[in-house]
């Protein structure tokens, strides 16, 4: 066995030690109150904070390495990864800039506000026509008894959601279909769901605590 | 044993067969030399009777060469007269002749037919018996040595040999080189010199009956001592054979009689032989002794004739650096034809003893008296030779004549070989004569102009060949040690004439003795890689066969061999279909040859194949999309959301009527906040939902506002702190609270890990946000007083759209919370999954979208952002309704369609 695979190979057990380690502490936290055990919980959950506000800084820095390289290789997008460079760098300087500068806060807040959120709230504006027009082609692409399930829903709770025109609530749909649908159908099949998420969390920490799965890399 | 190597396929064979046992070729020459016994001719055997029908196929010179496959044409029998040898031609003239003229007398020496002084010219020089001479020449190794001396003697005495006459009768005559030395005797007694065997004399062939003998032959019989024909079997002064040489040569005197005085009966061949052998002897002198040879060598009998002889004595041998002895002890017979002037050369043979052909044997030779001493010397047979000197006489036979009326000696004396050759030798005719004519059996006698069928004493002869131990006799040393193709048929007088014969022109003239010349040119490799004898070397057609000269248009378009038993000739088929000469067969490479374009099939099989086992991609379906159904609900809904901001007076719909989602607890517990309670705020939604965030969460900012609620924001996104400000400064109803940073509210900004961070910030506020966004201290802001932990807080509202957001902070800050309420302001679309916490009471509140919001507007009675969005809200969404319903409609339709018209396309 040469040395980097010696290495890999204490590197995969100490990483699984680690994690196993620091997720025991962290659940008998929850479950023991203790000064040193909540002041360490406090201590490791500090330190995945600060980890994390650096894996954004990190993820920022890939971003720009990926662009880059597209625009290095001349790719067909290479445009438009100058210009996410350009507004990258830009926004942030404006943000450090902003922090010692406050006058320069309004053009900071101005690029979010005239620029960024414009544009995400465009998105999900067409995101109504797109949803509408793909309720009108449905069962053209598949007409079976879910889709027909599906469509009817949609409309029921549409219309018991809104008051029509001049009309106001349909009456019985708006009381009594729309919350029929949503507070009791809609909200079983979420419990369900939430369930099995919980149930699938507890899982997954166990395994991790017991080092079966390696999330944080090796086999 | 002695081994005979065969002429055409090289292979030896033993001396006792006539014929090959490989290729069924002759392998001994039909010379007048020794029977098909291929047994040295002895002194005193028989001779052996020899057919002359084989003669009858020699075509005539004017046809021209003779192709393969050409059908033979008819021509006159006076044309074929050519073919014969130049020695029978001149005894046919002599013949014819002898009626008109019946006395000719012809000197001793001039009526010998091997006379190489002879007066007429010598005849032309056949070419396919160059060979002979040049052969006889080469071979003298494998000539005995007392038959080369003879040789010698017989060079010395004429200086020229008539070679023509080797050339007519070719090998059949064998070797005449012996013969032209008999003209070179003395003695008139030609049949004396000529009959010099290397043995003991043996029976002449004329001693069997002069009855037998032609006319022309008889002529031939030494009557005068000046004129001694040397007794030819049948070939050319150079075809005497070896042992001749050393037979004195005839002296001049007798030699210029010979000439001068050419007897009726002397044949051509016999004048021929003349020519030749003074040819051959050019060089020696005439009064060269007899047998240059060691005498140790020579035979007893043979050495007294060249002790008798004085006078000119044979040439030697072409070949043949030996000359016989002065002839001391040869026989008186041959002493005589020393005497009697120039021998005539030996008939060039082959290395075999040369046959004595049947004619030869049939006839004596015209006896010419010799002298006296000649006479008495010259045996019986000797005497009986005819002495024809004559222009168309040519050495053909290995006889020599010794003075006119020498006898013949007995049968019993002679060999049998020599006992069949012919009586009519000319004296002085030159070796190279008999050589040229007797030397190479291919020469054919079509060198000659035909003169008609041939007797049946000529066709009769069958060739013997010599032992193969022996060297030829009659080959003059030109042929001799000139290279000599391979594989001649070395037959003197063949029974059957080869084809090669046959094809060969009868004049060659001028043109042999060029071919001749030309044959030293032959590498000497050939022969020495072949080892073939002499005698067979001399007979090779080499160049002497071709004429080239004469048939250009012919041998442009064939093909001359070089090489194997058919050297020299042309129209040679070639050894296979196709080919005219073998080569080596092409090497071809072992590996492939792959050209470009069959690289390129490869490849691209090779792609197909591995692209089998490859799975493809599957190119999804791109359907398409009718753009004018997206523009036309893009405007419909456009024209429903704007038309009530064109109106906005104008109340299409009517207030809601429906309860909230929480049915009002939140308002109730907003309601039940003390004034300047401490509430925490959690911005965690995107800039895509704040319209609607704003819209729902704005009358319950506007309630804690109204209580002088002193607000904590944080946020978990990182654009939430943002919006939080954004939220303060233009939502609806909170803006007019004017409420500022640090005073009413304080932002602590985005807190990071996700859940984690959630846990941080519920576990230890303080720790987890300890700044805000400005960088100012938060937890000493008047908004944060007193708060240290989550619990501290009065109320804590999330503000998310996503169910998983609030999710995290119900599962990380429950436990931590205390009695502190979480209200959360959702989105419409994660009302489902939040709806669960609010039911299970981790909630205390829950406002959900437009309609929970448009109540608690109401409710609060503060119209805000959603009092101004409800009937654009309203509209909108019916719009969306109608067209969502006319889809499915006729989506319905159409299948219904497409289902019922399926069984009648199945039909």
């Amino acid at each position: 066995m040469n040395l980097k695979g010696l290495f890999a190979t204490i590197s995969r057990s100490w990483l699984t030690a680690i994690a196993i380690a620091f997720g025991v502490l962290a659940l008998i936290g929850y479950f023991f109150t203790s000064t040193i055990l909540t002041g360490l919980r406090l201590l490791l959950l500090d330190l995945a904070v600060i980890l994390a506000g650096f894996a954004v800084f990190v993820g920022v820095a890939n971003l720009l390495n990926v662009h880059s390289k597209k625009i290095k290789r001349h790719d067909k997008s290479a445009s438009y990864s100058t210009l996410l460079i350009i507004v990258l760098i830009v926004t942030f300087l404006l943000g450090l800039v902003a922090r010692f500068f406050p006058a320069v806060n309004p053009l900071f807040n101005g690029a979010f506000n005239y620029i960024q959120l414009p544009v995400e709230a465009s998105l999900m504006a067409i995101l109504a026509v797109t949803l509408t027009y793909a309720a009108v082609r449905l069962l053209r692409r598949r007409f079976n008894w879910l889709s027909v399930v599906f469509l009817v829903t949609a409309l029921l709770i549409i219309f018991g959601t809104v008051s029509l025109p001049f009309l106001g609530e349909v009456p019985g749909l708006s009381g009594l279909v729309r919350p029929l649908l949503s507070q009791v159908f809609a909200a079983s099949g979420a419990r369900g769901i939430l369930l099995g998420v919980g149930l699938g969390t507890l899982a997954m920490g166990l395994r991790v605590l017991f080092g079966a799965d390696r999330p944080y890399g090796g086999k | 044993m002695a081994e005979i190597r065969c002429p055409m396929c090289g292979k030896p064979n033993p001396a006792e067969l006539d014929v090959c046992q490989f290729c069924q070729a002759r392998l001994k020459p039909l010379l007048p030399s020794s029977p098909s016994t291929s047994q040295p001719i002895k002194a005193g055997e028989q001779p052996v009777h020899k057919g002359t029908a084989e003669f009858e196929k020699v075509k005539p010179v004017d046809q021209g060469s003779i192709r393969p496959g050409e059908a033979p044409t008819k021509k006159n029998t006076a044309e074929l007269e050519r073919a014969l040898p130049s020695w029978l031609r001149s005894l046919r003239g002599e013949q014819e002749a002898a009626g008109s003229a019946s006395e000719e007398a012809a000197p001793s020496n001039e009526d010998l037919p091997f006379d190489s002084a002879a007066a007429k010219p010598p005849a032309k020089r056949v070419g396919w018996l160059d060979g002979l001479d040049k052969a006889s020449k080469k071979e003298e190794e494998a000539v005995p040595d007392w038959l080369s001396g003879l040789r010698d003697e017989e060079k010395a005495a004429e200086p020229e040999a008539d070679h023509t006459f080797e050339a007519e009768t070719g090998s059949e005559l064998g070797s005449a080189d012996w013969v032209s030395r008999l003209d070179n005797t003395p003695a008139p007694s030609t049949s004396e010199s000529s009959f010099s065997k290397p043995a003991s004399a043996e029976a002449s062939p004329f001693t069997k009956g002069e009855a037998e003998t032609p006319s022309w032959l008889k002529s031939l019989q030494p009557e005068k001592p000046a004129t001694s024909e040397p007794a030819a079997p049948a070939g050319g002064e150079e075809k005497l054979p070896d042992w001749d040489s050393g037979l004195p040569a005839i002296p001049a005197d007798s030699q210029a009689e010979a000439e001068s005085a050419p007897t009726v009966d002397q044949p051509a061949w016999l004048d021929q032989l003349q020519e030749k052998s003074g040819l051959m002897e050019t060089g020696v002198p005439a009064n060269e002794p007899a047998g240059s040879a060691p005498k140790e060598e020579l035979p007893d009998w043979l050495n007294q004739l060249q002790d008798k002889t004085a006078g000119t004595e044979p040439a030697p041998r072409p070949g043949e650096g030996v000359v016989p002895d002065a002839g001391k002890d040869l026989p008186d017979w041959l002493n005589q034809l020393q005497e009697k002037g120039p021998v005539a050369e030996p008939v060039p043979s082959a290395e075999n003893e040369p046959a004595v052909p049947d004619w030869l044997a049939n006839f004596s030779p015209p006896t010419e008296e010799p002298g006296p001493s000649a006479r008495e010397a010259v045996p019986d047979w000797l005497s009986n030779l005819e002495v024809r000197p004559g222009p168309g006489t040519e050495a053909g036979s290995a006889f020599t004549q010794g003075e006119a009326g020498a006898e013949i000696p007995h049968a019993e004396e002679l060999p049998s070989w020599l006992s069949q050759l012919q009586p009519q030798a000319q004296p002085g005719e030159a070796a190279d004569t008999s050589n040229a004519t007797f030397g190479s059996a291919s020469e054919p006698s079509a060198a000659e102009k035909g003169v008609g069928p041939l007797p049946d004493w000529l066709a009769g002869i069958e060739q013997t060949a010599p032992p193969a131990a022996e060297a030829p006799a009659f080959i003059g040393e030109e042929k001799a040690n000139a290279p000599q193709p391979e594989a001649i048929n070395a037959k003197p007088f063949p029974m059957e004439t080869p084809d090669w014969l046959s094809k060969l022109t009868p004049e060659q003239g001028p043109e042999e003795k060029s071919l001749l010349e030309e044959e030293p040119s032959l590498p000497a490799t050939e022969l020495e890689a072949a080892a073939l004898p002499s005698w067979v070397q001399a007979m090779r057609p080499v160049e002497s066969v071709v004429d080239q000269a004469k048939t250009p248009a012919l041998d442009e378009n064939q093909v001359t061999e070089h090489s194997g038993p058919l050297a020299g000739l042309t129209g040679v088929l070639p050894s296979g279909p196709g080919l005219g000469m073998s080569r080596k067969p092409p090497a071809y490479s072992v590996k492939l040859q792959v050209s470009n374009t069959q690289q390129r099939y490869i490849s691209n099989l090779e792609q197909l194949v591995t692209g089998e086992t490859r799975p493809s991609a599957i190119k999804g379906e791109r359907q398409k999309v009718k753009s004018s159904w997206r523009w036309l609900i893009s405007a419909l809904l456009l024209l429903a959301v704007g038309v009530p901001f064109l109106f906005p007076q104008a109340r299409m719909t009517p207030p809601t009527a429906l309860l909230p989602s929480d049915r009002g607890a939140t308002t109730a517990l907003l309601n039940g906040l003390p004034a300047n309670a401490p509430v925490l705020i959690a911005f965690d939604y995107d800039p895509a939902l704040s319209g609607e965030l704003e819209m729902t969460a704005a009358p319950l900012i506007d309630q804690l506002q109204s209580k002088g609620a002193r607000l904590t924001l944080v946020s978990t996104s990182p654009t939430g702190p943002v919006l939080a400000e954004r939220f303060f400064l233009n939502t609806l109803l909170v803006n007019s609270h004017q409420y500022k940073s640090g005073e009413q509210y304080v932002n602590l900004g985005y807190i990071a890990g996700g859940p984690a961070g959630i846990s941080l910030f519920a576990t230890e506020p303080s720790v987890a946000m300890p700044v805000t966004v400005s960088g100012q201290s938060a937890w000493g802001t008047p908004p944060l007083q007193g708060i240290s932990r989550l619990s501290d807080f009065a109320a804590v509202i999330i503000l998310t759209g996503d169910a998983d957001t609030g999710r995290n902070w119900i599962e990380q800050s429950g436990q931590y919370m205390g009695q502190t309420p979480m209200v959360m302001v959702i989105s419409a679309q994660a009302e489902p999954m939040v709806q669960p916490y609010f039911d299970s009471g981790q909630l205390k509140g829950l406002v959900s979208g437009l309609p929970d919001a448009k109540s608690y507007e109401q409710s609060y009675n503060r119209p805000g952002l959603a009092n101004h969005y409800w009937d654009s809200f309203s509209l909108g969404a019916l719009i969306a309704e109608l067209i969502i319903a006319f889809g499915v409609i006729w989506s319905t339709w159409v299948a219904w369609r497409s289902h019922l018209s399926k069984p009648k396309q199945k039909a």
